[in-house]
């Protein structure tokens, strides 16, 4: 598969996101590099997600600028960030029950003008490639968990993105499935040339798969580096640093 | 083993779609024109119905102001065959695009309205509308009703065959009624029609997908009211009138409504059999109290009770088949067609 | 001066009868999540029952009492019978079940009673009093005291009552509720009978002031006690009331001060609604769901 276009920049600067008297994003600025893998953690409601959500132009910051390569998004509406190379996965799985797999899948690469036979193929083509197809008739539901998650995540593969965000893509996971997903990140960011910003709980995979880490909490940056800088951070121990589990196992 | 079932269902529809056709093709050169004049006014609610059922089945968004849009093709039709002295056939696609500017105009404002807040603004339009005629249209002694006069029914020169207009008229809504069937048919498999569904399941997720909501939605809008203006152009042909008011484009609202949830919701076909089934139920019901078989002192002549019967009817049916006709029919089908054959087994890519 | 206060009594009048069958639409919602398309109906029916009552001999103050009792059962029983098997459909298909109903009674109603206009004695006499050249009719000032008794009835019941809290956890979240030992059947069947019994005292009093009761009175204060309840926010019954009294003040200034929309004034209140959807699509006092991404 070859790209939609080379894979760019992702400047987040100065963004701040206030909801009332409440500040989500306190002047948040990062950068994800082009065919970077990034994550985003930090203990719940320090802003992840609606970081997410403003690349995904479904907030509007309160200031600040967010740029993918010349592009300054804050200037794009919201269906158009597709467009633009830009898809992400949800935090509580956001598929079309009513349609099928295959379905589901053409939709991510709605944004692209071509022939109805095209998008099939090429929808088909992601879902060998992520072991569903024999779903593809099947509807968007009533399959277990797991493999749901995958599907959302061919969804966001379907359109050849330059960058893939995955909005906690191992929550609700057993321990070999995120094994299994970690891998699948590695491998699919190898071989379709892009660049990935993900949000996690899990740090077993996020120590394993991620080249930069971005730390926040209350809305800040507290830290960024890459794992190794950011396992030894005193700032982030205090912050949060996952359970006690996650780091016998790393 | 999923594709021979597909194939399967495909030729079955196809020989059941034939006889149908082949039945309806037939039939008004052996009924009486009261009949047939019946049945063409249940293949333009299936109209109105599939055009309501984009919009409300698929794409999520509640009208019951439809009678709205039927009543503006319906004038149109009638103002221009009786005032201007067009052929009814010419005015169908004007009726058409004007409801279709007008369901434009509607849907822009109803992109920032929802659920229940949206039914009750249609109402507003279903409410508003008879007002509107009653004061701008110049009808027979100055009141909103406008009639055609029995010339302009007659089929065209062009149009062989020595049909009566009761004829003709059920002959033109059958092929309009088809080929705005095909046009149903195309958006759903489509991609609109996927849009359509995104739209309505998961604004959200449709929206990073690259779909815009408010030309999904101010379309689905323009598309339901232009089948519905397309309804009321061919209803003019029937009726030979155009006439609004209050309670009747309520009750027309509603019942097109009616006929989209009974015959199925977000299906291809359901509109239409909906559609036929709410004319034949009223129109049996109607019989039925007049002339009954039986509680004959109670019931007869009480026609009062017919839309009360209805009423109990469609609660029942309701009840017994929630996803309407259709679904209920598809939910025999697999129930059937599993029975057959053992389901195949899911989820073998799952984590051991 | 006097004509433009003329004019605001006869919207509040009107603007009352739409806040007290509103405030039963609310009622219904509130508690069962549905929009009852039949609550015109249903409140039509009842007051043919007082109707009746009367005919039977009783005045009309005890006629009112009996036939919301009777309402109240009703009510009730409609809910157990007819919602009920419908509590896990989907919204559509209770639209259709409301619907059927509405139909259902409005037939019913003419066929029990006949299809003459009836003409329904008033329970309180009809004065009237010219306080600085405005005219004021016993009519409104029964109508407002009603509603505010209502109001306040509703308000205690709901908020600071044991009932009342468990109406409102069944109306939050039925499962939860059950799980707390709260009957949500009992629950869910005690707001559609109140519901009914509001819908009938709004009957009752409504049709006096008109010119007869037929079965078409209810249709058009139902399209306009949806009207209020959408400017005002389907789950606020203040909003019901204020949303109500808008309505039926708007209607009458544009009577009597836009002649250019003689015949079409209805425009008004829906243009209203419209523009206030607009501006706060939950309705002026509604509350808003947010939706977690």
């Amino acid at each position: 598969m070859t790209g939609a276009g080379a894979p760019a920049r992702l400047t987040v600067d100065e963004v701040r996101v206030e909801f009332g008297g409440i500040v989500a994003l306190a002047d948040l600025s990062f950068t994800v590099e082009e065919r970077q893998i990034c994550a985003l953690i930090g203990p719940n409601g320090a802003g992840k997600t609606t970081l997410f959500n403003c690349v995904s132009r479904l907030y509007e910051p309160t200031a600040g600028t967010i740029r993918f390569g010349d592009t300054d998004l804050l200037g794009e509406p919201a269906h158009r960030i597709a467009a633009h190379g830009i898809t992400r996965t949800f935090q509580n799985l956001a598929l079309f029950p009513a349609l099928t797999v295959l379905e589901n899948v053409m939709l991510g690469a709605h944004a692209k003008r071509e022939r109805e036979h095209a998008r099939r193929a090429q929808a088909l083509e992601v879902l060998e490639r992520l072991d569903l197809a024999h779903l593809a008739s099947h509807h968007a539901a009533g399959l277990p968990y797991g493999t749901l998650k995958r599907v959302e995540l061919a969804r966001a593969l379907a359109a050849h993105p330059r960058m893939l965000m995955l909005d906690e893509p191992a929550a609700g996971l057993t321990h070999s499935e995120v094994d299994e997903l970690a891998e699948l990140v590695r491998t699919l960011h190898t071989e379709l040339d892009m660049s990935v910003l993900l949000v996690e709980h899990h740090m077993q995979m996020v120590m394993a798969i991620s080249e930069k880490i971005v730390v926040l909490d209350f809305g800040s940056k507290i830290a960024e580096g890459t794992p190794t800088d950011i396992s030894g951070d005193p700032r982030v121990i205090e912050a949060y640093l996952g359970h006690p589990d996650d780091r016998e196992g790393a | 083993m999923a594709e021979r079932a597909r194939r399967q269902r495909l030729i079955v529809g196809t020989v059941v779609g034939l006889a149908i056709l082949g039945y309806l093709l037939w039939f008004p050169q052996q009924q009486a024109p009261a009949d047939v004049r019946l049945w063409t006014t249940a293949i333009y609610f299936g109209i109105a119905a599939m055009g309501l059922n984009l919009l409300t089945g698929y794409n999520g968004q509640v009208s019951i102001g439809h009678g709205a849009f039927f009543g503006i093709g319906a004038y149109t039709t009638a103002i221009l065959v009786n005032d201007h002295g067009w052929s009814l056939l010419a005015t169908i696609p004007v009726a058409a695009a004007l409801a279709f500017v007008v369901g434009v105009a509607v849907g822009i404002p109803a992109l920032r309205v929802k659920g229940l807040y949206l039914a009750l603004v249609t109402l507003g339009l279903a409410v508003v509308f008879p007002d509107l005629t009653k004061k701008f249209v110049r009808g027979v002694g100055g009141t909103n009703l406008v009639r055609v006069p029995s010339a302009s029914l007659r089929p065209p020169e062009w149009m062989p065959g020595g049909l009566q207009p009761d004829q003709w008229g059920f002959y033109l809504a059958l092929t309009i009624s088809l080929a705005l069937l095909g046009g149903v048919w195309l958006i759903v498999r489509g991609r609109f029609g996927r849009a359509l569904i995104a739209v309505r399941d998961h604004e959200a997720a449709a929206t990073t997908v690259g779909v815009d909501l408010a030309r999904t939605k101010v379309l689905a809008f323009a598309l339901s009211a232009l089948y519905a203006g397309v309804a009321g152009a061919l209803s003019v042909q029937v009726t030979g009138i155009a006439n609004a008011e209050k309670i009747g484009t309520f009750n027309l609202s509603i019942l097109f409504l009616v006929a989209v949830v009974i015959g199925g919701t977000a299906t291809v076909f359901g509109p239409l059999i909906g559609g036929f089934l709410v004319v034949m139920i009223q129109e049996q019901t109607t019989d039925f109290v007049a002339d009954p078989p039986f509680l004959s002192g109670f019931l007869s002549g009480k026609e009062v009770l017919s839309p009360a019967i209805f009423g109990i009817m469609l609660i029942v049916l309701m009840y017994f088949l929630p996803d309407g006709i259709v679904g209920g029919f598809r939910r025999l089908l697999r129930r059937i067609l599993t029975r057959r054959q053992p389901a195949e087994p899911l989820g073998a890519s799952v984590a051991p | 001066m006097t004509v433009f206060l003329s004019q605001i009594m006869n919207g509040i009048q009107n603007g009352v009868i739409y806040a007290s069958l509103g405030l039963a639409i609310v009622l219904i919602f509130r508690t069962t999540g549905i929009l009852n398309f039949a609550q015109g109906e249903m409140a039509l029916f009842s007051t043919y029952v007082t109707w009746e009552l009367t005919r039977l001999g009783l005045p009309v103050w005890l006629a009112i009492i009996v036939s919301m009792i009777l309402a109240f059962i009703g009510g009730a029983l409609i809910e157990r019978i007819v919602i009920r098997p419908f509590e896990q459909s989907s919204p559509l298909v209770l639209v259709i079940v409301t619907i059927g109903l509405f139909l259902a009674f409005n037939a019913l109603a003419q066929l029990f009673f006949g299809v003459e206009a009836k003409a329904l004695p008033r329970a309180y006499p009809d004065r009237n009093w010219l306080i600085g050249g405005v005219s004021l009719r016993s009519d409104t000032l029964v109508l407002i005291a009603v509603l505010a008794v209502e109001c306040l009835l509703l308000w205690a019941l709901l908020q600071r009552t044991k009932v009342g809290l468990a109406l409102r956890a069944v109306a939050s979240n039925a499962d939860s509720a059950r799980l707390l030992g709260v009957s949500a059947a009992t629950m869910l069947m005690l707001g559609w009978g109140l519901a009914a019994a509001l819908g009938c005292l709004a009957g009752a009093l409504v049709v006096p002031t008109t010119s007869g009761l037929t079965a078409g009175s209810m249709q058009g204060i139902l399209v306009f006690a949806f009207a209020g309840v959408a400017l005002g926010g389907f789950d606020s019954p203040i909003g019901a009331v204020v949303g109500g009294l808008i309505i039926g003040i708007a209607d009458a200034l544009t009577r009597q001060y836009v002649p250019a929309l003689a015949g079409i004034e209805i425009i008004v209140p829906f243009g209203l609604i419209l523009v206030v959807l607009l501006l706060r699509p939950q309705g002026l006092f509604g509350h808003v769901k947010v939706e977690r991404v």
